[in-house]
């Protein structure tokens, strides 16, 4: 409302300041665009490119940045530290995208779901997921791990879980705000299911959260499943993937401190493009709706 | 309190005035003045740029729009934009403004003395005293403006939350003075309120003005309001003034057609019209407006050449300023056709409402209503807000479960089990929120088409929006498309699209502006003989209800407390309470006497 958003008139600054918004927001988009292509190319093609990346070198030692056909030196294995981190990109930004993707699913469902039937439902839903909200997540990685095994994939189906309630609790909120309005209400004077309701009327007005958060969650996605190969839970030593040459490489860290920056700094990149990606079309999408 | 200064000099001054936004112009070249102990009122519908003419007088326009001109407020005067110092200072010396909403004007959180003594060390502030006020005289102050606004001294330690909206609003107005202002800018002041406190708010700040000595501009869309109050008018549309001059000349005998059109369009109470005069058409948008006369478009009396250039603001003999090619003096005010009320023959009843009683926790919303709508009829309710009318209409709909009492439908008692969408339909009062904003109109109207099934002969969307009055292309558009008048368009055609019997409107018309309000009342009209439909009208409002309803049912705090034939009720009230509703619409007498 205008009233609300009133500030004071800066005056003929105004329009320029606005400029100024836009463009640093659409170099900022582009970047972050730039960033994630490259990232996406890697995964995609990282094997074509560097067919023999994982193969172990037993004959060369470790060698530092610099040396002749290795610009950033050789990891412990005696891998070329470039090709490792472009064939490490397709186990570290897949598994985040399942993990983003999957706890989006269950937390749309469970919010939804709980803030339009409400009473018992809501009540059941939000208490599981304060259950959940309340698990330490570096504990239960190590139960899962010594039960199952410290496997990749559990490693995602336990952050599905333990991200899941985030999105729910996000969602239930978005919800809660559409759902008294008028246009829900006339739909369920039109008896529409409560099926059609929820994902034909609702979802579609609280998608732009669910985009943003979809994207802030595959950023921690990343470094969680980092910090759980830190653990060594999730990704086995050796293996080609950014948060485990950051744990291998730290073995090294003297001899060659590319073999563990590399893969730190991409994985900063990486979440940073991701989470501005966010904000950009956030920000493109209020400037739609105010026109 | 009163200010010695001689009635003369100026309270606030525009000069060539213009505000524009990224999409376009939002107000151009608008200028007048505003004497100390005088109140100038600015009319217009909504997107004519009157509520930013006012934010421009007190330097609070919303980012994204720029202004240019000349602002004077007091002796002193500031070259728009300004400087956020400039402006501090220039408001400093006395200009407050008071909104249309008190529920979100106030700081929830802080209490209600402590959100007026703001004013008061602001005033300290600007006064270069330079001293703080101690505790005991800001105490002692804020009473005094308590008082002045008629509320106990209690009300300084309650928080908003504790305050009714009348109450609130009397805060606000008292926050304001604290200031101790030249100018008070009131920006649709009364608009959120009931009928009753709308009265109450307007004298008192007529009053205020007056023993202040202040100057008022008085922001409205509320001819008869501005009427009351007023000295002086200034009309405006679509970002341009196109009248102005002594309220009595302009609203009484307007030479623009677009104020007559605004005069004409009022609702009648004492009569009811056959067909309402509307003003065809919507005010363009920023982005939208051609070259000439802005309302040319729209206007009956439109040359070829009202279209060709800029149409100044030119004075007519009797010293009022019209910025028209065509009319040279006052205009002939419309004479639509009365209808004759009589009693209606008895037909058989569509819906019968048995002892509804609704509860909610701490509050009993209905204590034992029963109605009944006949066949083709049109029944009215009336009460003011928390009377019960609300909740009456969502029962009737069923979007809420009444804790006893009976609905029956043409003999068959509805429950969750027997409710068909073919039943009952709702038009909601707010159409901004009514429709999806994710979703065209097509697609809106196609699935409440489907949503009765086989039981009726669909209707395609194309249908429905000819059915209201719309366009056919209307249904690639999207909600936010579309102006208020034509959103509440397309939710009448949702609601028609499964064929109900019954239409509950539930406040349906009040969001919308006064040649809308026609527009819309004229098409239920309409589809009340075309398609043989029955309306429940809701509504605070007894001049909408006079025109739509041909019985009427008064409901205060959750009981009805007079009904009959609309003529009669309206005409020959029984019950104080009508009455008092009655009487709260009437000119405020003895407001400009002192």
């Amino acid at each position: 409302m205008a009233s609300t958003s009133a500030t004071l008139n800066s005056g003929r600054l105004a329009p320029l300041a606005i400029q100024g918004t836009v463009r640093r927001r659409s170099v900022t988009f582009v970047a972050s665009l730039v960033v994630i292509g490259l990232a996406l190319v890697a995964a995609c093609f990282g094997q074509l490119l560097f067919p023999n990346a994982t193969t172990v070198n037993p004959l060369q030692t470790v060698l530092p940045v610099g040396s002749t056909g290795h610009l950033l030196g050789t990891d412990q294995l005696g891998r070329d530290v470039v090709a490792i981190s472009v064939a490490g990109a397709a186990s570290t930004l897949l598994g985040p995208v399942v993990i983003a993707l999957g706890s989006m699913v269950i937390g749309t469902f469970l919010g939804l779901l709980a803030a339009f039937e409400g009473r018992w439902v809501d009540f059941a839903i939000s208490r599981l997921t304060d259950l959940l909200l309340s698990m330490p997540m570096i504990l239960l990685a190590l139960v899962v791990s010594g039960i199952f095994g410290a496997s990749y994939w559990w490693a995602v189906v336990l952050l599905i879980v333990l991200q899941c309630p985030y999105d729910t609790r996000i969602v239930r909120a978005g919800t809660i705000e559409q759902v008294t309005k008028p246009y829900v209400e006339a739909a369920r004077l039109l008896r529409l299911s409560r099926w059609r309701i929820m994902y034909r009327h609702l979802l579609i007005n609280i998608w732009p959260l669910e985009r943003t958060n979809l994207l802030l969650n595959y950023a921690n996605a990343m470094i969680a499943m980092s910090a759980l190969s830190f653990l060594g839970v999730g990704v086995q030593e050796g293996t080609a993937n950014w948060g485990r040459q950051l744990v291998d490489g730290e073995q090294i860290l003297f001899q060659n401190p590319a073999a563990s920056v590399a893969p730190a700094i991409l994985i900063v990149l990486v979440a940073c493009a991701v989470n501005l990606l966010g904000d950009s079309l956030n920000a493109a999408e209020r400037e739609a709706q105010v026109r | 309190m009163s200010l010695a200064v001689p009635t003369k000099s100026v309270a606030a001054r525009a000069v060539d005035l213009s505000i524009s936004s990224a999409a376009g112009p939002i107000v151009s070249g608008v200028s007048f003045e505003v004497p100390l102990g005088a109140t100038l009122g600015i009319v217009g519908e909504s997107g004519s740029g009157k509520s930013l003419t006012a934010r421009a007088l007190s330097g609070l326009l919303p980012s994204g729009v720029v202004a240019s001109g000349r602002v004077g407020i007091g002796e002193r005067a500031i070259e728009l934009p300004g400087t956020p110092t400039a402006w501090r200072e220039l408001r400093g010396h006395g200009v407050t403004l008071i909104l249309q909403d008190p529920f979100t004007s106030l700081s929830p959180s802080h209490r209600c003395g402590a959100q007026i003594a703001w004013g008061l060390r602001e005033r300290t502030a600007a006064g270069g005293r330079g001293r703080r006020l101690a505790r005991r005289d800001v105490r002692e102050a804020v009473a005094r403006l308590l008082e002045d606004v008629n509320l106990s001294e209690r009300v300084a330690s309650r928080y908003p939350g504790e305050l009714s909206g009348g109450m609130r609003q009397r805060v606000a107005v008292a926050a304001a003075l604290a200031a101790g202002p030249v100018l008070m800018v009131a920006d649709e002041p009364t608009t959120a309120l009931d009928a009753s406190n709308q009265r109450d708010v307007l004298e008192l700040l007529a009053r205020l003005q007056r023993e202040h000595g202040m100057g008022m501009v008085l922001i409205s869309h509320d001819l008869g309001m501005v009427r009351d109050v007023a000295d002086e008018v200034l009309v405006m549309y679509a970002g341009r003034a196109v009248e102005h001059g002594p309220t009595s000349a302009v609203l009484d005998k307007p030479a623009h057609p677009y104020t007559a059109a605004l005069r004409d369009s009022e609702l009648p109470l004492a009569e009811r019209l056959e067909r309402l005069i509307a003003i065809p058409g919507r005010v363009p948008a920023p982005g939208e407006r051609l070259a000439g006369c802005a309302f040319a478009p729209r206007c009956r009396f439109a040359l070829d050449s009202c279209s060709q250039a800029d149409v100044p603001l030119a004075p007519l003999p009797d010293g009022r300023l019209v910025a028209c090619l065509v009319s040279s003096g006052p205009l002939e005010a419309a004479r639509p056709r009365v209808v004759e009320e009589t009693t209606a023959p008895a037909t058989d009843v569509v819906l019968r409402v048995e002892n509804l009683v609704k509860s909610f926790p701490g509050v009993l919303a209905l204590a034992g209503v029963s109605l009944e709508v006949p066949a083709g009829g049109s029944v009215g309710i009336v009460g003011e807000s928390g009377s019960g009318k609300t909740t009456l209409a969502r029962c009737v709909a069923g979007l809420d479960v009444p804790d006893s009492g009976r609905l029956v439908f043409r003999e068959l008692e509805l429950t969750s089990r027997t409710r068909t969408v073919s039943q009952v339909q709702m038009v909601f009062q707010d159409p901004y929120s009514a429709l999806n904003p994710k979703i065209r109109v097509g697609p809106a109207l196609a699935e409440a088409a489907r949503a009765a099934g086989r039981r009726i002969e669909q209707r395609s969307p194309e249908e429905l929006l000819e059915l209201v009055g719309l366009p056919t292309d209307y249904a690639r558009k999207y909600p936010r498309e579309l102006s208020g008048g034509e959103r509440q368009r397309v939710a009448i055609a949702r609601s028609l699209a499964p064929g109900p019997e019954l239409l509950v409107c539930d406040e349906s018309v009040s969001a919308l502006d006064v040649s809308v309000q026609a527009q819309v009342l004229n098409l239920l009209t309409d589809l009340r003989s075309q398609l043989g439909l029955c309306l429940l009208f809701i509504s605070h409002d007894l001049a909408v209800v006079r025109q739509v309803s041909d019985s009427i049912h008064v409901i205060k705090a959750g009981r009805i407390v007079e009904s009959g034939r609309t003529h009669e009720v309206l005409g020959t009230p029984g019950h104080e309470y009508t009455r008092q509703l009655i009487s709260a619409l009437l000119p405020t007498v003895g407001v400009s006497v002192p």
